[in-house]
């Protein structure tokens, strides 16, 4: 196994342009330490807000609540870490934690299968090799695109549109997935690119669970199975109960999100 | 088909609770009686109880018809009820705790894990939380049928935000402005202490949070007023000495959740809410709910509120559950259920929905997420169109109802024009869990004023009646 650790450095700017009154943050932005990676070094620093609520929610992500500052602009994120990624072929194993694998089979808004849906799972078997086959044929179905409007869209709906990014990637897949009767979940984090450092944005990807293999992991949109590139940070149902970062604020800014992003790969700390 | 009476029994007996009562009626005569219910129906009109029925574009207020007939129990008759609604509650709290904790229910094989897991009432966010002292359903209705002299049968729980609690304060105290003699005649357990043992029980499920210091604050969280038991929650909150709220009072702040009071701000240790888990808020649920309370769930989940009831406890009254309750009891309590359940046919499985399709014209067929007696069939009642509408619906999506024998529900005389006239009846006592269940003697006594009708439901032209449990 190459030993080697990713260094991630992440900054999320939420730049509200006016002084801001009532407004809340939600964050599951503690990276997990498990079977899938160890967290050697995690710190997180939060400007703008305070935090009101602490607590592991049902997929075991540590999530937090922040009240933004009265009269604050802005609200940033900023995550510096190191994680040494454990898995090289997409395998995380058996279901761990508090809720019930059952859980994954249940859809959501988000997941909700449709027509198209159902027809592109036609004819699917539910082996590691049924699987790959379904992620080839969901990118194949909807080229990678980032010309595509950011907000989360329903599976059925990115699908029938025949492009999306990896957040509509992984709908699909998972909204595939439970149809086939296989426990699917959303995972959120980072990878990193072969041929760069800085990175546009976080990534997310699918896991399916598979009789024999448990918890498997499929990154459509590059046709990759996560392996020591991949740094995990959440997980749900679908994207809204994985995002690192969802807020609620009221009132109207013309808020200028940016995303500072770097994921480097740094020879293990022995 | 000869119906069990709660007067007369079977025939021309008069039952031993209500042999007091008809030696005092023989007494007076029905337009004394009538004078009474013209009286007591401009009290309530005074005091204000009213109740809107949905599902008209003019949301109507109206009174719910109150009759002056009361119903009557004996101490006997009330402590088997007491006894087997206690087990009950206990058993639905402990199958809620199971299902978002270990699930041993579902390794038993008892529950199949699909329909909790797949159930919309089931909710994802309650899994791994430890509610205060381990109270899911803080106030339990539970609606039960006599059919016969001490055959009684719970139609349905009510474990969400069951409501009817303020008639039954109402209704008791017009009585006793009505009938004064009577209460010094008969000796008739008291009600109107509920909204203070509603205050002691809330009071004592305080979040980790509380420091222990004064009593804890509790406040009533209403849809607001176009809500149809809106009475209701600003009566108990008054009643309670309870701050009424709405949504828009309430914020997260430091840790808690807050209500602006005309003091200032003020943290809310127990939140008595009437709204759904839906609208809870918006942050965690519905996304598009504007009535809810943005964070409170991260604040409930982080130890800094207590919410009651608990959400999620919608898929411990759910229809479909229901079904299984003997068995829930029998697993969580070691014993067989004290009060039993109406024989219940689960249209999910394919006997039952070919048993359920022949026999449309014979059996009650509800909705599994319904209530308020909407989109029911009462098969003995329809036409022979409205069953074959109804048997379309049943075949589009049989998992969406159970089916159930016609019950000939017990009558209650009620007063009409012609004089005393039964109709039929069921009774929701409420249950107060805390770390022990508390049921206030009686409960709420609905019933259907249409003479031959078994549709209770105030939404459905039902009325209510004050319900005594004698001391002796």
């Amino acid at each position: 196994m190459v030993d080697v650790s990713l260094r991630i450095v992440h900054e999320t700017r939420y730049d509200y342009g006016v002084p801001m009154g009532y407004g809340l943050q939600r964050l599951r932005v503690r990276a997990p330490s498990g079977a899938a990676q160890i967290v050697e070094a995690w710190d997180v620093t939060i400007t703008g807000g305070s935090q009101a609520a602490r607590f592991t929610d049902q997929h075991g992500n540590e999530s937090e609540l922040y009240v933004l500052t009265p009269g604050a602009s802005e609200f940033v994120v900023r995550i510096e870490g190191s994680v040494k990624p454990l898995i090289e072929d997409g395998v995380v194993g058996e279901h761990d934690g508090s809720a019930p694998l059952g859980l994954y089979l249940r859809p959501t808004p988000l997941t909700m299968p449709g027509q198209a849906v159902r027809a592109l799972s036609e004819s699917i078997g539910t082996e590691l090799a049924d699987i790959h086959a379904l992620s080839a044929r969901i990118l194949e179905a909807m080229p990678f695109d980032t010309s595509v409007p950011a907000n989360a869209l329903a599976a059925e709906d990115v699908l029938q549109r025949g492009a999306g990014v990896c957040q509509d990637h992984s709908h699909v897949m998972i909204a595939c997935a439970r149809h086939l009767g296989l426990p699917a979940r959303y995972v959120t984090g980072y990878l990193k690119l072969n041929d760069r450092e800085e990175q546009g944005a976080g990534h997310a990807w699918a896991e399916v669970h598979i009789p024999g293999l448990g918890w498997t992991g499929f990154d459509v949109s590059n046709g990759y199975a996560p392996d020591t590139r991949y740094a995990r940070l959440a997980t749900g149902c679908d994207s809204r109960e994985a995002a690192p970062v969802e807020g609620l604020i009221f009132g109207e800014p013309q808020t200028t999100l940016s995303v500072a992003l770097r994921v480097e790969e740094a020879a293990a700390q022995q | 088909m000869a119906h069990f009476d709660e007067m007369t029994g079977f025939g021309d007996i008069t039952r031993q609770p209500y042999q007091s009562y008809e030696t005092w009626l023989k007494e007076v005569d029905t337009d004394h009686l009538a004078k009474k219910a013209n009286r007591a129906e401009s009290l309530f009109r005074r005091t204000g109880i009213t109740f809107a029925v949905y599902g008209s574009d003019e949301v109507d207020e109206r009174l719910i018809p109150f009759d002056v007939v009361p119903r009557i129990m004996s101490a006997k008759e009330w402590a088997y009820l007491e006894k087997g609604v206690t087990q009950r509650v206990e058993a639905l709290n402990a199958f809620l705790h199971d299902v978002y904790h270990g699930q041993e229910i579902f390794k038993a094989g008892i529950v199949p894990e699909e329909l909790v897991l797949n159930n919309e009432a089931y909710c994802p966010p309650m899994i791994g939380v430890e509610p205060p002292a381990g109270v899911y359903t803080h106030i339990v209705g539970t609606d039960i049928v006599c059919t016969g002299e001490g055959d009684y049968f719970v139609l349905e729980d009510n474990a969400r935000t069951p409501s009817g609690v303020s008639y039954m304060l109402e209704n008791r105290e017009t009585m006793m402005q009505m009938f004064p003699e009577l209460f010094a005649q008969m000796k008739v357990r008291e009600v109107a202490h509920y909204p203070e043992e509603l205050r002691r029980s809330l009071a004592s499920v305080p979040p980790p949070v509380f420091d222990g210091n004064g009593r804890p604050t509790v406040a009533v969280l209403t849809p607001g007023i176009h809500n149809s038991a809106y009475f209701e929650h600003s009566f108990l909150a008054d009643q309670m000495g309870a701050e009424l709220v709405d949504a828009s009072d309430l914020r997260v702040k430091n840790g808690r959740v807050v209500m602006r009071t005309t003091t200032g701000e003020e943290p809310i240790d127990v939140l008595y809410r009437r709204i759904d888990d839906d609208f809870l808020d918006p942050l965690t649920f519905n996304p598009d709910s504007l009535l809810g309370v943005p964070g409170i769930m991260d604040v409930y989940r982080a130890g800094g509120i207590t919410i009651a009831n608990a959400p999620g406890t919608g898929i411990a009254d759910d229809k479909a559950i229901y079904s299984y309750m003997p068995e829930i009891v029998r697993f969580y309590t070691g014993n067989d259920a004290i009060l039993p359940n109406v024989p219940t046919h689960r249209c999910r499985e394919k006997d039952a929905l070919a048993y359920t399709l022949d026999n449309l014209a014979d059996l009650v067929v509800k909705e599994v997420h319904g209530s308020g007696g909407y989109g029911m069939l009462v098969g003995t009642a329809a036409s022979g169109k409205e069953r074959d509408d109804f048997a379309a619906k049943l075949l589009a999506k049989p998992e969406n109802y159970i089916a159930q024998p016609t019950l000939s529900l017990s009558t209650c005389p009620i007063l009409t024009k012609a004089g005393l006239a039964p109709r039929h009846v069921d009774l929701r006592p409420f249950s107060l869990v805390s770390d022990k269940v508390k049921i206030v003697p009686g409960g709420l006594t609905r019933v259907a004023l249409t003479e031959g009708s078994l549709v209770v439901n105030s939404s459905q032209g039902g009325g209510t009646k004050d319900t005594w449990v004698l001391e002796a």
